[in-house]
């Protein structure tokens, strides 16, 4: 360590690094409160992170990872220290990048250039999927066809799925996503205010997915996800793309708004500017409350099957996703928000009175939908195919 | 990931406003007398509204207690001077007398045998500087009034009786005192001695502490608390400390009374502001035992909290009615302990404007809260292994969760010495047994700062501004 204190003993250092002693500290760090040198508050950062890996033992040797990949700062980050990582401590992970073009102009467009200048900068492959190409919408058309209220829904529902499809396209075994404390610090809180305990138990576990039971037969369930960030602070996330100059994309959703949420996340910041450890605090309760939630009977999932029409893992007969859908393709954009049983026979009763029943209407989306999809794939080889081509981590 | 999937949908609440408003204007109840009271859409006359409240009352009390006792209990209402507490005891009052008739004509088996009341006076805490010697701030004897004009008998202690030998099993208040007091800032505020510090507050024996203890005067008493507080760098732990004061002297007041029940007036309100507040200084594995109906988590004391159905704005719309007078300034103030703006909010008090602010907009908000922590099981955890500060369950491996979710080592020195140190915190964890809470080991609350002993682990390392 270059010290001041050895050429100069009678003139101590002002204002030392807590932890080297012997650099000049250049920030507070926002978890502790500790005055820090650069090369100290990488440290620390890399290896909470990197302890949070193996204490949780979330990778085995020779994984195929998909690093969800927005171009915001917490996937940057997350791109940029999980190959860090991989590199340093030899975890021997296939790193690949992969985002979800919602298609949102003025937003997403621009975030993925970004995340393609990350591509090259860090020599991962990366895989864009598409909602256009998906689903057949794109977020503006969506919002065009629906309004602001209740976009989010479909952008949310749809990503989770397209996220998982993607994965499989990449024939990978985990994805993990840039989800940091504060997010999940707040998922407890909105979870508690909302009385959610099924999510209020699920919310604080790093591994999603991890399906022990009966799950045999699904095939989505055996991509595990994970939130390594997830004590991570916010405010350490942009510190770090600060300090190492990271390229990154910051600019808010602009259909994303809400409410209630946005009132959970002012009182996390507030909370966390009268002590910094709330959001610690909260996420360590979150995982007791958790374990309380546990031994509650009356708390189960419900059973666990796989969609009629696409496949994907599902609790009712038809999944979300196809369910979304198929309210915008037919024109009843409500369906699948708020109180969907009476809205679904509302509809079946609408094909009724058409002449068609509804099953056999159901079998032939059935048949239209796998045709759909089989194309999908198709266009997606070729991108795998182009994928064959980028440099692979071994040859960096 | 900001963006939230769901929306609060409208509850049950709600969805039968809308069928009252047939009836807008009159009570819901009788349907005849024009409403004067709102309680969550539903609108009330005077007479309506007392009844709906007592049995509200009463369902609580049943499910806290089942009238099929074998032996009557004698129980202690904890009473501070405020809406809630003066409610709970004319609640009681109703419920406990019967019409004179059933009295007399039937051998009916008392469900609670003696009714006690309770007063923690905190009037040393209200003022800067207050003389001692007058006792013009005092709020003991309004309190016993109140109480003994229920016939109930009654028991007061100040809230610096906490240093007192004879209110403390453990005598650990003391060394948490000593160890704030003496310590420099610095060293509180520095990382890493959180586990140190929680092995110097060692619970000692009854006998000794009897034995050794010089009796103090109040004054020494009221310095050593106003120290205490003066020494804790945050509101928060200033707010934390005082409540483990004011439970840790309740359990001894009741067990003094030979009461095996203690009841408080938590309302619903207070109930959901510290189920938010106990999660967000990390106390959560000691939360279900903290706002729960009925806890039986400490031995030999039930807490019963019979008012958590009913809203604070009922409870004070009730004392309003019955015309039941209540102690002015009867709770601690510590803004004259605080020396910087900083220190203004806490996080106590940003949990209440939030709670009563979001219950505003979301009418449903208080009750969803308390349904989501009534349903929580309590930790499997046994009372003799208790934190001594917060008398709560202590959560095993939190100094070495911690210790790998913030590291605090300089690049060099890596393994050697984190290792060693997490043995040691290990092995002393377990003895000084902090609370359980969390995060910071213990009294979480602490956290900043403050209070070592609580020294979150988290925490401890602080507020170094």
């Amino acid at each position: 360590m270059p010290g001041a204190t050895d050429t100069k003993p009678t003139k101590p250092l002002k204002n030392p690094c807590n932890l080297c002693q012997s650099v000049r500290a250049i920030l507070k760090r926002p978890k502790t409160g500790q005055q820090l040198c650069k090369e100290c508050f990488f440290h620390v950062f890399e290896t909470e992170i990197h302890n949070t890996i193996v204490d949780n033992k979330l990778f085995n040797k020779g994984d195929r990872v998909a690093i969800g990949a927005s171009g915001g700062k917490d996937s940057t980050v997350l791109a940029y220290v999980m190959k860090l990582l991989n590199d340093r401590y030899s975890y021997g992970l296939d790193l690949i990048l992969l985002s979800i073009d919602e298609g949102i102009t003025g937003y997403r467009d621009d975030s993925l250039e970004t995340v393609k200048r990350n591509r090259d900068q860090y020599q991962i492959p990366l895989l864009i999927v598409s909602y256009k190409d998906l689903y057949g919408w794109s977020m503006d058309d969506i919002v065009k066809e629906i309004g602001r209220k209740n976009n989010c829904t479909f952008c949310g529902v749809f990503r989770r799925q397209a996220l998982d499809r993607g994965a499989i396209m990449l024939n990978v075994d985990h994805i993990v996503t840039g989800h940091n404390a504060d997010d999940i610090a707040e998922t407890v809180l909105m979870n508690i205010l909302r009385g959610d305990l099924p999510r209020l138990q699920r919310c604080t576990s790093i591994i999603t997915n991890d399906t022990s039971e009966d799950s045999s037969g699904i095939e989505t369930s055996k991509i595990l996800r994970s939130k390594p960030f997830k004590y991570t602070y916010e405010k350490e996330i942009v510190m770090y793309a600060y300090f190492k100059k990271l390229d990154y994309f910051s600019t808010e959703c602009i259909y994303s708004p809400n409410a209630y949420r946005g009132h959970a996340r002012v009182f996390l910041k507030d909370l966390e500017a009268v002590r910094r450890t709330a959001i610690v605090d909260i996420i360590h309760s979150g995982e007791a409350l958790s374990a309380s939630v546990q031994a509650n009977e009356s708390t189960k999932l419900p059973t666990m099957a796989n969609c009629t029409r696409c496949g994907y893992i599902s609790s009712n007969e038809l999944c979300k996703a196809c369910l979304l859908l198929e309210g915008l393709n037919k024109g009843l954009p409500q369906l699948g928000i708020g109180h969907t049983t009476k809205i679904r026979r509302m509809h079946e009763a609408a094909n009724l009175a058409s002449g068609l029943s509804s099953p056999v209407s159901l079998s032939s989306a059935v048949a239209d939908g796998s045709a759909e999809e089989k194309v999908k794939v198709v266009t997606h080889i070729k991108d795998l195919g182009q994928l064959e081509t980028m440099p692979t981590l071994d040859s960096v | 990931m900001s963006c939230s999937v769901e929306e609060p949908t409208m509850t049950v609440a709600e969805k039968r406003a809308k069928d009252r408003a047939v009836h807008a204007g009159f009570c819901c109840k009788c349907k005849t007398a024009t409403s004067t009271i709102t309680v969550r859409y539903a609108e009330y006359c005077n007479p309506c509204f007392l009844i709906a409240l007592d049995s509200k009352f009463r369902t609580a009390l049943r499910n806290a207690r089942p009238y099929r006792v074998i032996t009557p209990e004698n129980v202690m209402l904890a009473f501070s001077g405020g809406p809630s507490s003066r409610a709970l005891i004319h609640l009681f009052d109703v419920f406990h007398s019967l019409p004179p008739e059933v009295a007399t004509n039937k051998k009916q088996p008392k469900i609670y045998n003696d009714i006690h009341v309770c007063h923690i006076d905190e009037s040393c805490l209200l003022e800067p500087a207050q003389d001692v010697t007058s006792s013009s701030g005092s709020t003991m004897e309004q309190a016993r009034s109140i109480a003994t004009g229920y016939g109930y008998s009654f028991h007061g202690v100040a809230i610096e009786d906490i240093y007192d030998p004879e209110w403390t099993d453990s005598r650990c208040f003391e060394a948490v005192a000593t160890l704030i007091t003496t310590l420099r800032k610095d060293q509180l505020t520095t990382s890493g001695e959180a586990p140190e510090l929680l092995s110097r507050i060692i619970p000692t024996p009854a006998t000794t502490a009897e034995e050794g203890a010089p009796k103090l005067s109040r004054q020494e008493k009221i310095n050593k608390l106003k120290a205490l507080l003066g020494a804790c760098t945050t509101l928060t732990a200033k707010e934390t400390v005082l409540q483990h004061f004011r439970s840790s002297l309740l359990i001894q007041l009741a067990k003094r009374g030979q009461c095996t029940i203690l009841a408080l007036g938590d309302s619903a309100t207070r109930v959901a502001i510290q189920i938010i507040e106990l999660t967000s200084i990390g106390r959560g594995y000691s939360l279900p035992h903290e706002t729960s109906l009925l806890s039986s988590w400490v031995q030999d004391c039930k807490v019963i909290r019979p008012l958590k159905d009913c809203l604070v704005k009922e409870l004070d719309t009730f004392c309003g009615l019955n015309g039941l007078e209540l102690i002015e300034s009867h709770h601690a103030q510590l803004g004259w302990t605080m020396k910087t703006k900083a220190e203004v909010k806490s996080i106590r008090r940003l949990t209440d404007d939030f709670i009563t602010g979001l219950d505003k907009e979301f009418p449903s908000t208080v009750a969803t809260v308390c349904r989501t922590a009534a349903k929580l099981t309590p930790p499997e955890s046994t009372y003799d292994q208790k934190c001594p500060l917060c008398l709560g369950p202590v959560q095993a491996g939190v100094q070495e969760w911690k210790r790998r979710i913030t590291v605090t080592t300089a690049p060099g020195e890596l393994e050697t010495t984190t290792t060693s140190n997490s043995a040691e915190a290990e092995a002393k964890e377990a003895p000084d047994g902090c609370c359980s809470s969390d995060t910071g080991g213990c009294c979480s609350s602490s956290s900043s700062s403050q209070q070592p002993s609580c020294a979150s682990p988290q925490t401890a390392i602080t507020p170094a501004a």
